[in-house]
């Protein structure tokens, strides 16, 4: 379970979150929305510690990422895989290293063969060719550095999965391919995750909740069903764009 | 003319408007340097607990041994030749007359031992490593690769901070070991070459002032420079912000300070090992 509770944040005078909380049960799949900068990355960063709250806590797996010691951290890490806005792959290191770290703490522990094998197949889940393996990020273009950007996240058969706009950038084959396997990965492993995305129908394909982060506050938090049929305005303008913003924007 | 007074004038007020901005820019600078000294001594004491596990960083501590060791080679050799022809060239043409010819061989030797030879491989490897380390870890940082190495469990400043910290103190002392053997040749060379001196009265030279404690001084200087060094282009390297433009200033940064701690360090380990020695 990923427990947010009432976590605030502020850069400067900037207020990113207030007093925000949120909460995923056990093998459960949360879609956050929100308008680009409203701090959903800033969010995400705090349920695996990158960054302090001013006020709050984050529990995930019953470990409070607060109170953790540096030792209990890098554990509940390793448990939660995260999926960078920007891929954030290590540029000195080939493909197949990127994917190796996300796998064990010690590089592998399994035979080298052994790790190999499933570096290729974590490739071709994220529809990628296994001699990418060999390749240096520079080589690959930004659709492809995301693809292995979640291919180390789920590397480790991570429980807990963050991914911070995993489709966005995709043509719409790959885009298709992703949230397939991240529906994947939540029918067999029964991956926990959230997923931060502009992408509706990604999100009604995968989600059972979904939650809307607007002016640093959770405006809106429900089933899929209910953030549908909501007849909130802010919510309408990201389920019915077209017609919402029509009214609210005059050209 | 009326333009003129009025540049006097604007030129009065903005001396007032400067003058009146002195100290709150001294308090902003105070304080800079307060914030400088906990994050140095916050990341010292980071990088000591971290260095706890070599197995986990010992792949890296090689690899960046052998890139500061061996690639810094060329131009170490390079600066020692130069700046060892230099001094017996200098020496030679001061002490002419009633001073004693070989006394150019001691010059060289203690000037190399002590200080050329340290001081001038520490100031050429704080643009060849220090601004490296700098742009390397900004970069990391601005690509969230340092987030990156933390959400997979990693701990940066084992797996960043230790091994380059640890690589410059051990490569140092070597290198500065090859550059002052390559600068007293080449000062020997120089002076052979155009002084009336012959080698053994250079050798003299050399031996009478020889002793260990001047080479030893040299290496520990060596291996103070090596670990500041690294340790100012990972500190500042990790505390780069914004994009490429926040890693240009890094580099910057890690080259005056760099440099400026060179100096420092010259003169405070002057004084505090030549109370022991
Ligand atoms: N480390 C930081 N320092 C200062 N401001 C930050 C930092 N990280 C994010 N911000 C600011 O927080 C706001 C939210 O950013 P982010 O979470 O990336 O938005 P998004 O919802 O698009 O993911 C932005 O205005 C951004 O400039
Ligand atoms: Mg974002």
């Amino acid at each position: 379970m990923i427990d947010i509770r009432g976590l605030s944040k502020r850069f400067g005078n900037k207020v990113i979150l207030n007093d925000v909380s949120l909460c995923v049960r056990e093998g459960g799949t949360l879609a956050l929305f929100g308008p680009s900068g409203t701090g959903k990355s800033v969010l995400l960063k705090h349920i695996i510690g990158l960054l302090d709250p001013d006020a709050g806590d984050v529990i995930v797996d019953g470990v409070s990422i607060t109170k953790a010691t540096h030792r209990q951290l890098n554990q509940v890490r390793q448990r939660v895989g995260y999926v960078f806005q920007g891929a954030a792959l290590f540029d000195s290191l080939t493909v197949g290293e990127n994917i190796r770290l996300g796998m064990d703490i010690d590089g592998c522990r399994h035979a080298a063969t052994e790790c190999e094998m499933r570096v290729a197949e974590c490739l071709r889940l994220v529809n990628l060719d296994p001699a990418t393996a060999w390749m240096y990020p520079i080589e690959l273009s930004g659709g492809m550095q995301k693809r292995v950007a979640i291919a180390r996240a789920f590397a480790g058969h991570q429980r807990y999965l963050l991914y911070d706009e995993p489709t966005t950038g995709l043509d719409p084959e790959n885009a298709y391919i992703i949230s397939k396997l991240i529906e994947k990965l939540r029918r067999e492993i029964g991956v926990t995750s959230i997923i931060v995305t502009h992408d509706l129908e990604n999100a009604y394909r995968v989600a059972d909740h979904i939650a809307l982060l607007y002016e640093a506050k959770i405006r809106f938090v429900g089933t899929v069903e209910e953030f549908r049929n909501s007849d909130d305005a802010v919510v309408r303008r990201f389920t019915s764009p077209s017609q919402a913003l029509a009214e609210l924007v005059p050209v | 003319m009326n333009s003129s007074m009025a540049e006097t004038e604007t030129q009065t007020q903005d001396v007032g408007s400067i003058l009146s901005r002195v100290p709150a820019a001294v308090g902003q600078g105070v304080i800079a340097v307060l914030e400088h000294s906990a994050g140095l001594a916050m990341l010292t004491a980071q990088t000591v607990v971290a260095a706890a596990r070599p197995r986990r960083y010992y792949g890296a501590l090689v690899a960046q041994a052998y890139d500061m060791g061996v690639r810094s080679l060329p131009v170490v050799v390079l600066v020692a030749a130069l700046s060892g022809a230099v001094t017996s060239q200098q020496s030679g043409y001061q002490f002419t007359g009633t001073v004693p010819i070989w006394i150019i061989g001691s010059i060289v030797a203690a000037s190399v031992l002590t200080e050329l030879g340290p001081v001038i491989t520490a100031l050429v490897l704080v643009g060849r490593i220090g601004a490296r380390i700098g742009a390397e870890l900004g970069t990391m940082v601005v690509t969230e690769q340092v987030d990156a190495l933390r959400a997979v469990g990693r701990d940066p400043i084992e797996q960043l901070v230790v091994p380059r910290v640890l690589a410059g103190t051990l490569v140092l002392p070597p290198l500065v070991a090859i550059a002052d053997f390559v600068a007293i040749g080449a000062g020997w060379a120089g002076a052979v070459i155009t002084l009336p001196i012959t080698t053994s009265e250079f050798v003299y030279g050399v031996r009478s002032y020889y002793h260990d404690f001047a080479l030893w001084f040299g290496l520990i200087k060596a291996a103070v420079f090596g670990a500041t060094i690294t340790f100012i282009g990972c500190y500042i390297g990790m505390k780069a912000r914004g994009g490429a433009e926040g890693v240009g200033r890094t580099t910057t940064a890690v080259v005056v300070s760099g440099t400026v701690a060179i100096m420092f360090w010259d003169a405070v380990l002057a004084r505090l090992l030549k109370a022991f020695g």
